[in-house]
């Protein structure tokens, strides 16, 4: 097997590298869901979970060109940059294998802002998790909303979901939403109570089943759930790695809510 | 003859080096990955402070926590329970290159803050295991 996929476009921006491996087109209304890592992994779990159910199609990748650690995915034998794109039908799903290094966190919320507008997307999708110091007794975290603007407040209309009205966003999250207003790109960023270090996979079903009536498509989180415990497992050192990372951008610990 | 033994005893001792070398590397991997070679997970955990007490969340995804027993010793708490059953490496992230290790236990010490109160720990284990210990406060003097 080949392990180099040659790119058909590429572009670069301070340190980062975009690749398209292959021509596709987005359905529309299309919605570019971003999983990357912070609290609880809500994000990443979700965009995994959404790329295995749906049967996704990997099309296009960013590489943190200057990345500490310098690592290379191998997916099926393939290399993978860290960062990475499926496609199918009118949803979009980038989904992480590292944290987003913190000096890198401004030219990517660029990158992906003017991307989804090059690519025609209609709304990102940001999915968050809040740390949240009462998780632990709460069996259905609660899911709430923040929209860049009226056409993406439109998308929660009627779903019955509480506004996010105080708090703060920290990392590249905040920095996507800052430049979705001023370049007017509908941003929704949908977030979920969750334990703040520990992978949250029932926090990332909430956002799913949100998720299923804002996009229209069916995402089934039953095996999600099944596979919950594995999940935790699976994803304990990109927990440790993104604690590491979002502390270094003054993200929340668990001390500040004593 | 002489010769020869000679080359088996330098053999014999690259052969000892290289095994020895094969562990560090492999117990140095543990540490960053978590997980000890004879088949032990550290668990993640947060530590929450308030006025009057600690509450320690440990996540213990895929044990067995009716075998759960938590330690208090005067600065710090152990926690041990066994896995509901023995995971490998690949069960958990798939392929592995290299030795593959069996996981059966969950250990780990948690280093308790100086007036922190051991002998009054609450332990209270949720459904989706995770584990919640309460430890008191000393009142400062």
């Amino acid at each position: 097997m080949n392990a180099l996929v040659k790119p058909i476009y590429e572009e670069e921006l301070d340190g980062l590298l975009l690749m398209e491996y292959e021509e596709f087109e987005l359905k529309h209304p299309s919605f570019l869901v971003l999983g990357l890592p912070d609290t609880g992994l809500v994000g990443v779990i979700s965009a995994n979970h959404m790329v295995e159910a749906l049967g996704m199609k990997e099309v296009a990748g960013i590489d943190v060109v200057t990345m500490m650690p310098p690592v290379a995915v191998i997916s099926n034998g393939v290399v993978r940059p860290p960062l990475r794109i499926f496609v199918k039908d009118n949803l979009m799903a980038l989904t992480a294998e590292a944290p987003v290094p913190p000096g890198s966190v401004y030219a990517l919320a660029k990158m992906l802002v003017d991307y989804a507008m090059k690519r025609g997307v209609d709304y990102i999708v940001s999915i968050v998790g809040v740390a949240s110091p009462n998780r632990i007794n709460v069996e259905k975290p609660r899911v709430y909303w923040i929209a860049s603007n009226e056409k993406a407040r439109r998308l929660v209309e009627g779903l019955g979901l509480e506004g996010f009205t105080n708090g703060y966003l920290v990392g590249p999250y905040a920095l996507i939403l800052k430049n979705a207003i001023r370049a007017r790109m509908p941003n929704l960023v949908l977030l979920a109570d969750a334990y703040i270090e520990f992978p949250d996979p029932e926090a990332a079903a909430e956002v799913l089943n949100v998720l299923s009536k804002i996009a229209g498509v069916e995402i089934e989180t039953k095996k999600l759930l099944e596979q919950a415990e594995m999940i935790r497992l699976r994803l304990r050192g990109l927990m440790k790695q993104t604690k590491q990372a979002m502390a270094e951008m003054g993200g929340p610990s668990p001390l500040m809510y004593a | 003859m002489a010769a020869f033994e000679e080359m088996e005893e330098f053999f014999e001792r690259l052969r000892k080096r290289l095994l020895r070398e094969a562990e560090r590397l492999l117990a140095e991997a543990a540490m960053q990955a978590d997980w000890t070679p004879d088949g032990g997970l550290r668990p993640l955990y947060t530590v929450y402070e308030y006025p009057d007490r600690y509450i320690i969340l440990v996540d213990m995804a895929a044990a067995d926590t009716s075998t759960l027993n938590v330690t208090a010793t005067e600065d710090k708490l152990i926690l041990e329970a066994r896995l509901e059953q023995e995971l490998r490496l690949s069960d958990i992230y798939g392929n592995v290159v290299g030795r593959e290790v069996s996981l059966r236990y969950y250990r780990h010490e948690i280093p308790l803050p100086e007036d922190a109160d051991p002998r009054n720990i609450k332990v209270n284990v949720k459904p989706n295991k995770i584990v919640e210990i309460v430890v008191p406060r000393r009142r400062s003097q």
